[in-house]
């Protein structure tokens, strides 16, 4: 009888490992789960110390004394990169929130970047133009868009590699507690 | 019993294989690493070389084959954060282009390996380094080979023993040898009784149709 049941042994593995792999699955079709997404090595640490010119004015340089002392978000985006498009609306709602959103123009033209700006809105209270993607290098920036959530203290708590939306908000942001007003 | 003991081999043949398979990897690179600057030295002119790195089109100038070297050696060695499974050297994502960059002007201001791989390190994380540091992150990475072809060595030694004490056991049986003889009598006996039932009931069947 105990030799009998021995021989389900390797169905029995087969279907853990089917579950396993198909809940797998099941996240990274709904979202949930980006295999390809990397952990930042600079959540809890300072954003970068950087010098750039603004994409509005080349004469304009900012630096980190720039950011105000809100929580806010650091969206790397460029002309282009698709997804950057598909997040723009909702980037926009975000900033009629009254939410503090900076943009890192990533690699791109300028004369593009303010001709997009101009047709989709502007969300951002100030751009960083990183044609070099220098600053991009020091973040861990791998490809746009992606966000970084800057607390109070200019420290990054989150990173998200992706399309920014309500759902990644409600379940990655939202839950980091931070008073953005 | 006989399949778990093909499971426990399967383990530790996988490990085998995966660990030849790595090291294989390891040497061709190392290969094509030192083959490289010994085929650029010979020319008569190696004040100024061009480098071009795998698949990349840009072009990276370095005074000091020695810098080259170690350029070649680490591009080989970091891992490209974008196109997952492949080095520096291998991917034309644009970020693999930047970073062989930076690591350019990085060999070229003179940091060291060491500095290089925590300058990468700090902004890319563990990812970027092909082989990871042993931390409670990847140490299930580092251990579970070892841990699973010590787990199938252990279920073979385990199998063969048992293996062997029934062998011992038979053995031993033979040489009683009594209780066998006639445990065979009686089987003998339980044969012939079978063939002459099975006789007796075809003649009568027979008997039938004759009449």
């Amino acid at each position: 009888m105990l030799n009998r049941l021995k021989l389900f042994i390797p169905l029995f593995v087969f279907l853990l490992l089917a579950l396993v792999f198909w809940s797998l699955e099941q996240r990274i079709i709904s979202g949930d789960h980006d295999p390809s997404a990397l952990p930042s090595a600079l959540v809890g640490k300072a954003v970068p110390t950087f010098n750039l010119p603004s994409l509005n004015d080349a004469e304009v340089q900012l630096t980190n004394a720039d950011l105000n002392q809100l929580p806010a978000l650091l969206n790397v985006w460029a002309t282009w990169c698709i997804s950057c498009r598909v997040e723009h609306a909702y980037l926009n709602a975000l900033s009629t929130r009254g939410i503090n959103v900076y943009g890192l123009n990533y690699k791109d033209d300028r004369e593009d970047a303010k001709l997009w700006l101009s047709r989709l809105g502007n969300p951002y209270l100030l751009n960083l133009f990183d044609s070099e993607g220098k600053l991009g290098l020091n973040l861990g920036v791998y490809g746009a868009p992606e966000t970084y959530i800057i607390d109070r203290k200019g420290i990054i708590r989150y990173r998200h590699v992706g399309v920014m939306d309500e759902k990644v908000w409600q379940s990655k942001i939202v839950p980091l507690g931070l008073d953005w007003q | 019993m006989r399949y778990l003991a093909g499971f426990s081999l399967l383990l530790i043949v996988g490990s085998l294989i995966r660990s030849i398979a790595l090291s294989a990897t390891l040497l061709i690179f190392s290969g094509s690493l030192t083959a490289q600057p010994q085929s650029d030295v010979n020319p008569p002119v190696p004040q100024i070389e061009t480098a071009s790195a795998g698949n990349a089109s840009d072009r990276l100038l370095f005074t000091d084959p020695q810098q080259r070297q170690r350029y070649y050696q680490l591009i080989a060695e970091l891992r490209c954060p974008k196109c997952q499974n492949q080095n520096l050297a291998d991917s034309d994502a644009p970020i693999a282009s930047d970073l062989r960059n930076e690591l350019h002007l990085l060999i070229i201001e003179g940091y060291s390996d060491t500095d290089i791989l925590e300058f990468m390190q700090s902004r890319y994380g563990d990812f970027v380094l092909y082989s990871p540091p042993v931390n409670s992150a990847t140490a299930v990475l580092w251990l579970l080979p070892a841990g699973l072809a010590a787990i199938g060595t252990l279920i073979i030694i385990v199998l063969v023993f048992r293996n062997r004490q029934g062998i011992e056991a038979q053995k031993t049986s033979q040489l009683v040898g009594k209780d066998s003889e006639d445990q065979q009598q009686k089987m003998d006996d339980l044969i012939d009784n079978i063939i002459q039932n099975n006789r007796s009931a075809s003649s009568s069947e027979n008997n039938k149709y004759d009449n």
